[in-house]
């Protein structure tokens, strides 16, 4: 059963076994980067179906130019997250979303709290989706690359081509966007 | 509400748990990965055995090339010359000066040379990985400030060569930029 099977190492050297041409640590790799990378994909695309086919294409564009990776300060995740970006943005282009970021429903396979916290939950997740909806590309880009792939600001500069000052301050500016839009709502 | 607990709570809304593994997934995943290993070892023997001799040769191999050359070129300093010369009509063997790239977005792969013609700068662009069906324009920037278009291209699926001319003599120019349809700098290279 893939969902319990136990993953040695981190993705960094999962990777440096994987470009050497060791399938299994390809395999390690799909599945220590599927996580992030599928809610990067699932926000912007219909169906978890699609965002699955936008994670695994991410992972075979990533097999066929393993040579090419040059380390950077956002790491593997980074490098696989700006392959992800791209593959999203052609799936997108070929019609493959109906359906707004609020629109995404809250985790099926998230078996968490009790149902009455469940429903609050629910309420305050589709609140925050409903406003990070609102926020610019370049606003709903600074934020997820920090709250769901975990990146510090240096490493969001170097992805996006910015300097680290302007990213801190584009991350201010849309958590300040954020907090005026669910204002009175959480 | 503070920053920490927004981001919290922006965590908690954004991020989603995957479906369970589906293992057919996972197995086109390690079929990939044998295909491309195979085909490294292969192409590796191939690429080792021709000796690289000028950009006219090298251009029908370019794509295959780069992938072996790109670790070396990459890291050259802008400016710095290497020994891969070009013939042309201004004369046999013109120096191909490689020119490192900044700010390439992550999943783009880019290399570039410039030409100093007796007429003008030449840029030799090799890139993929930009997004398919976008428009970008090649900026030159003169040390005087001056902003002269190139010419563009559309980003596709395959490895783009592309070359662009200007009578902007290489003394006289400081920046190369590919910029977006918006303006906005997706590389740059600072000529020295």
């Amino acid at each position: 059963m893939y969902g319990e099977r136990r993953v040695v190492g981190g993705l960094e050297s999962a990777f440096e076994h994987a470009r050497g041409g060791d399938v299994d640590a390809w395999e390690s790799v799909y599945l220590l980067c599927r996580p992030t990378l599928f809610s990067f994909a699932r926000l912007r695309l219909a169906t978890h179906e699609q965002a699955e086919d936008a994670v695994s294409e991410t992972v075979a564009r990533a097999i066929g130019s393993a040579d090419r990776y040059r380390p950077g300060r956002s790491g593997v995740i980074g490098w696989l997250i700006g392959i992800n970006r791209n593959v999203v943005r052609e799936m997108y282009r070929a019609g493959s979303r109906t359906t707004t970021v609020a629109e995404v429903r809250d985790d099926p396979f998230d078996h968490g709290p009790r149902p009455e916290d469940e429903v609050l939950r629910q309420v305050e997740h589709r609140t925050i989706r409903e406003a990070f909806r609102q926020l610019s590309d370049e606003e709903q880009t600074v934020l997820e690359l920090r709250v769901i792939a975990g990146l510090d600001s240096e490493a969001v500069a170097e992805l996006m081509g910015k300097g680290a000052g302007a990213i801190r301050m584009a991350q201010s500016r849309a958590l300040n966007h954020v907090r005026t839009l669910v204002q009175g709502q959480l | 509400m503070n920053d920490d607990e927004l981001y919290e709570r922006l965590e908690g809304g954004l991020r989603q748990t995957p479906p369970p593994v589906d293992p057919a997934r996972v197995a086109r995943v390690r079929a990939l990965a044998e295909q491309a290993a195979a085909a490294r070892s292969s192409e590796r023997a191939a690429v080792l055995a021709p000796p690289v001799a000028s950009v006219t040769e090298l251009h029908p191999r370019r794509s295959m090339l780069l992938a072996v050359a790109a670790g070396v070129v990459g890291v050259v300093a802008g400016g710095t010359a290497v020994a891969v010369t070009r013939n042309d009509d201004d004369g046999p063997d013109l120096p191909l000066e490689a020119i490192a790239l900044d700010g390439v977005p992550v999943g783009v792969i880019a290399s570039a040379s410039v030409v100093d013609h007796t007429w003008g700068m030449e840029l030799l662009l090799d890139v993929e990985g930009l997004s398919v069906g976008e428009r970008f324009e090649v900026v030159y920037v003169s040390k005087g400030g001056e902003r002269v278009g190139v010419g563009g291209f559309v980003g596709a699926e395959v490895p783009i060569r592309c070359r662009n001319t200007s009578p902007l003599m290489r003394a006289d120019a400081a920046t190369v930029e590919v910029v977006d349809a918006t303006g906005a700098v997706v590389m740059s290279s600072m000529l020295v």
